[in-house]
């Protein structure tokens, strides 16, 4: 599926596609879930904890990261979870069981997050046209360097930013502005947004004036009023067939 | 909305549905590319027209027939029902489970025939069933083998002329039986052994005839060590379903008579030598045991091997039954199996049985009545055409009986002579280890048996054979590095007997040992590769080092393989020779550091400090995909040297790696790490797991590279 949403807007060659990552170019929900549930496992077997107690101390131990960090990269850190989780619980500092909790969800994590069908073709063929891709993402830099690493992407983009590094999550325009930056573009250029998140990617990419392009994966719907994406899609290869046109 | 609610709904369903079906990565591939695949489409469209337009004459008069008269006469019992009804003894040889899954969907279209006063519907949803089993089948088979190409796998299966012949024209239902079949065994290998004994329990309960395939996969389990002891609670599930899916109708007359004796059981001793007045040889039994024997020889079954030899075994015994066009749709998924092995190989031996076989079916056995056409299509095209050519018969018979025993030659010879994946340890792996090897690193050796399972090891090691104290007259120095002070030429000796699978006996102080012949042999000691002829002999070579600083730490000063004794400058001087030749002949080598040298120096006790581990192994290997897993899912921290001339490369990797995590980059790095290891293998934490994972990549190319490489007939 391809569809066009703002009936205004119309496709040009671009200079440079910018790509959202989690649930962009890979789905997040499966690889989230296996992964929280080796934790769950891992953590009955370390300390004894069952899964009610373990699912409601997570959680909480979640929110007040949440609200203690607000929109950073650092309050999506599964680490600052995981000790929260185990202080909540009394367990004091215990540092090599939160790093031990870490590793084991992301472990699980990446192996269960396969790519989407068609994004490696899809960024060759922009590479071969000579438009420039990247990468904009919220969460911490070293375990979303990890991730690209893992899809084999750790040399494929000409830029990288996470919310790290300006330290403010999506929709702030500085993420998108440091972008901009590193690839010595301008508002002025022919800019491209693909993400799945309306209320960050999409409204985000708006600063910039970009063309927006909203992956719709499964059931999720499409960014209404101001989060209204230009064009939204449901798999990569519909994409780059709706897209070969107007770059050639 | 842009587009439908329902219709994603049904996206997400299906997409749920499927994922349960497959939960690893490449299926999922897999399936994709499949469902996306033009084939995959053409062959449903074919598969959709003629459920439609053309009805199966069995169909029509047996299974349809047998539903139509249970469902008018509400009975429990179907088989009773149809014979008060007066149906055809011959209708519905098979078992309750058969009936119960083609019921639904038929059961829906004879009440829509019913409302509508048609007669379509019923077909429609027998034919839906078929359908569906046919699809489930395909992804049993995506579930079985992962590495191969879907086009490959949609040619030989799903666009299968053979398989829409039987399934679709000629209309016979085996495809339940099969598809059971397919998946108990999918489910076996994924080790969910109950729910793999209840699928093989409603196969043989759907057709009893798939009794045959349960020797072989006792054997293959048998053989299997990580399924080994799975084997009670295997049989057992088997058996209770299949128990309680019989007992119900096990005393009715009516099933007795149409399932139990029917005349296809008979068919088994149809075919026979006869020896003089009243002695008969059977051929069935003879070749079926004949195909036992054969698998049960070969020395280690794998996933592969143990597939390919179901399907000799089912072939073996189409071949001496008489013709029976829908039992040849057991064999198919076998067949392609065999195909995506095989490859090239594949078309030239198969074609021409396949050729005859629809020649021969279309020409003689029934087909089905085409709705738009006023032709009695059902018949069999030689009553059709009216010729009656016995002769002919008989020599397309032969055909195919003779082509279908070069296709069984050709599987045996391609799939378990020449072997699979890993070769069938018919020959022995011998690694050598050398340098000197602190205890505390000679574990990672002994754990080896934790992966490959007890009595799969044999070790030797090089200080069992130092001379006796007769030679004290060498000096003590002298004698730890001079080749000269063991019995370097007793040690080649036994290592070639215990490849040659014998076992060897050791004398040591006066007592004797004896060591049995495994799978795998373990050289071990300073000496592992120093002589040539014993170096010859070993498949990997490995060399290992701890940084002098380290000495301290591992040796203590009285140990009798403490390189720490060398203190003068000759001894230096020799030590560092022995350094650099070991190192030289080595494949792979270790050589493990601290982290930070200068903390070393002020620390008084003895605590194994932080260590790094560096690596040289042939470049080009493995060591891209290895890094990149150990940055990615590990977070540690690599250095690679990589110069461009050279064969070698140096990593040099620092940082905690947990024994889940060697496990994990060991399912993404070996292929069929399953036919490798024992069922819950147990990998070591840390730099040890790392060495671990290195030398199995490393054994795990060899096996394959043994297996690709050797020739076949
Ligand atoms: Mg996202």
């Amino acid at each position: 599926m391809f569809k066009k949403i703002n009936s205004l807007k119309n496709l040009d060659k671009p200079d440079a596609v910018i790509f959202d990552t989690d649930n962009t170019l890979y789905e997040y929900a499966p690889a989230n879930k296996k992964a929280e549930e080796a934790v769950e496992r891992k953590v009955k077997a370390l300390l004894g904890v069952n899964s009610k107690l373990y699912r409601n101390t997570y959680a909480q131990s979640k929110k007040e990261i949440k609200k203690q960090l607000g929109m950073t990269a650092s309050s999506h850190s599964r680490l600052l979870y995981y000790q929260r989780f185990l202080e909540i619980l009394g367990f004091k500092a215990q540092l090599m069981t939160a790093l031990d909790l870490e590793q084991t969800f992301w472990r699980t994590f990446l192996a269960n997050a396969p790519l989407y069908p068609g994004v490696i073709k899809l960024l060759d063929y922009l590479r071969s046209k000579n438009i420039l891709i990247a990468i904009v993402t919220d969460l911490t830099s070293h375990i979303q360097m990890r991730k690209l690493t893992y899809f084999n992407l750790e040399e494929t983009f000409d830029a990288f930013v996470t919310s790290e590094e300006i330290g403010a999550d999506k929709p702030d325009y500085r993420n998108f502005e440091l972008v901009l930056n590193k690839l010595g573009l301008t508002k002025k250029n022919n800019i491209w947004m693909v993400g799945d998140n309306p209320y960050t990617d999409i409204i985000g990419a708006r600063s910039i004036g970009a063309t927006t392009f909203q992956k719709i994966n499964n059931l999720e719907k499409i960014g209404e009023g101001k989060y209204m994406p230009d064009f939204a899609f449901s798999n990569f290869d519909d994409f780059q067939n709706n897209i070969i046109n107007f770059i050639n | 909305m842009i587009f439908n609610k329902d219709y994603t709904k049904i996206i997400y369903l299906y997409k749920k549905i499927t994922s349960i079906a497959s939960s690893n990565i490449r299926e999922k591939q897999l399936l994709y590319e499949i469902h996306k695949s033009k084939l995959f489409k053409f062959g449903l469209f074919i598969r959709l027209f003629l459920i439609i337009f053309c009805l199966p004459y069995i169909q029509k008069i047996w299974f349809l027939e047998f539903i139509n008269n249970s469902l008018e006469s509400l009975s429990i019992n179907p088989w009773q029902a149809h014979l008060n009804a007066g149906g055809d003894i011959k209708a519905f040889p098979y078992g309750y489970i058969m009936y119960l899954f083609y019921l639904p969907l038929t059961t829906l279209g004879w009440l829509l025939d019913k409302l509508l006063n048609l007669e379509s519907f019923a077909r429609f949803g027998f034919g839906i069933t078929t359908l569906i089993f046919d699809y489930g089948i395909l992804l049993g088979i995506i579930r079985l083998l992962k590495n191969y190409s879907s086009k490959l796998l949609l040619i030989a299966y799903w666009c299968s002329p053979v398989i829409i012949y039987i399934f679709y024209w000629h209309g016979q239902i085996d495809v339940l039986p099969v598809f059971f079949l397919i998946y108990g065994l999918s489910l076996l290998q994924k080790e969910k052994t109950h729910l793999a004994g209840i699928f093989l329990g409603l196969a043989i309960s759907s057709k009893f005839s798939m009794l045959a395939s349960i020797p072989f996969i006792f054997i293959y389990l048998v053989r299997n060590k990580r399924l080994k002891n799975k084997l009670n609670i295997f049989f057992a599930s088997i058996f209770i379903t299949y128990f309680f899916t019989i007992l119900p109708f096990i005393k009715s007359n009516s099933f007795q008579l149409m399932v139990l004796k029917n005349s296809e059981t008979e068919k088994l001793f149809s075919v026979f030598i006869s020896y003089g007045y009243d002695i008969k040889l059977f051929l069935l039994p003879t070749i079926y045991l004949l195909s036992l024997y054969l698998v049960w020889r070969l020395e280690r079954i794998n996933l592969d091997l143990f597939l390919i030899s179901i399907g000799l075994g089912f072939f073996s015994l189409l071949l001496f039954l008489p013709p029976s066009p829908g039992w040849f749709a057991w064999i198919m998924p076998f067949l392609v199996y065999y195909q995506l092995r095989s490859k090239d190989h594949y078309l030239l031996s198969t074609l021409p049985f396949f050729f005859i076989y629809l020649t021969y079916n279309l020409l003689y056995s029934t087909g089905a009545d085409i709705s738009f056409i006023n032709i009695p299509t059902e018949l069999p095209l030689q009553k059709l055409f009216g010729f009656n050519n016995s002769k002919l018969k008989s020599i397309l018979f032969t055909g195919l009986q003779a082509t279908g025993l070069i296709v069984c030659a050709r599987m045996y010879l391609f799939g378990i002579v020449r072997n699979n994946y890993y070769r069938g340890f018919g020959d022995k792996l011998a690694i050598g280890i050398s340098g000197f090897i602190p205890d505390y690193i000679n574990d990672i050796f002994k754990s080896f048996e934790n992966l490959f399972g007890p009595r799969s090891i044999s070790f030797l090691e090089v200080s069992d054979y130092k001379k006796s104290k007769n030679h004290n007259y060498l000096q003590a120095s002298k004698s730890l590095l001079n080749p000269n002070s063991y019995n370097l030429s007793r040690l080649t000796k036994d290592l070639y007997l215990l490849a040659d699978g014998k076992s060897i006996l050791q004398n040591i102080n006066n007592s004797v040992r004896k060591i049995e012949s495994y799978d795998f042999i373990f050289i071990n000691g300073i000496h592992s590769l120093t002589i040539k002829r014993l170096r010859q002999r070993l498949d990997l070579k490995i060399f290992f080092e701890i940084d002098k600083e380290l000495d301290d730490y591992f040796f203590t000063k009285n140990n009798k393989n403490n390189s720490y004794a060398f203190i003068s400058k000759s001894e230096k001087k020799e030590f560092n020779n022995y350094q650099e030749s070991q190192f030289k002949y080595s494949d792979l080598s270790f050589k493990i550091s601290p982290v930070n040298s200068n903390i070393l120096k002020t620390k008084e006790k003895i605590v194994i400090p932080k260590l790094k581990l560096f690596v040289k192994m042939a470049n080009g290997f493995f060591h891209e995909e290895l890094i990149h897993s150990l940055i990615s899912l590990c977070g540690m921290h690599i250095d690679v040297e990589q110069t461009s001339f050279s064969d070698d490369v140096y990593l040099c990797i620092e940082g905690e790696a947990t024994k889940e995590d060697i496990n994990q980059i060991a399912n993404i790095l070996i292929p069929n790490l399953e036919d490798l290891l024992i069922c819950n293998p147990l990998w070591e934490n840390g730099y040890k797991g790392l060495i671990q994972l290195i030398i199995l990549v490393h054994i795990s190319n060899l096996l394959y590279k043994a297996s690709s490489s050797k020739n076949y007939v």
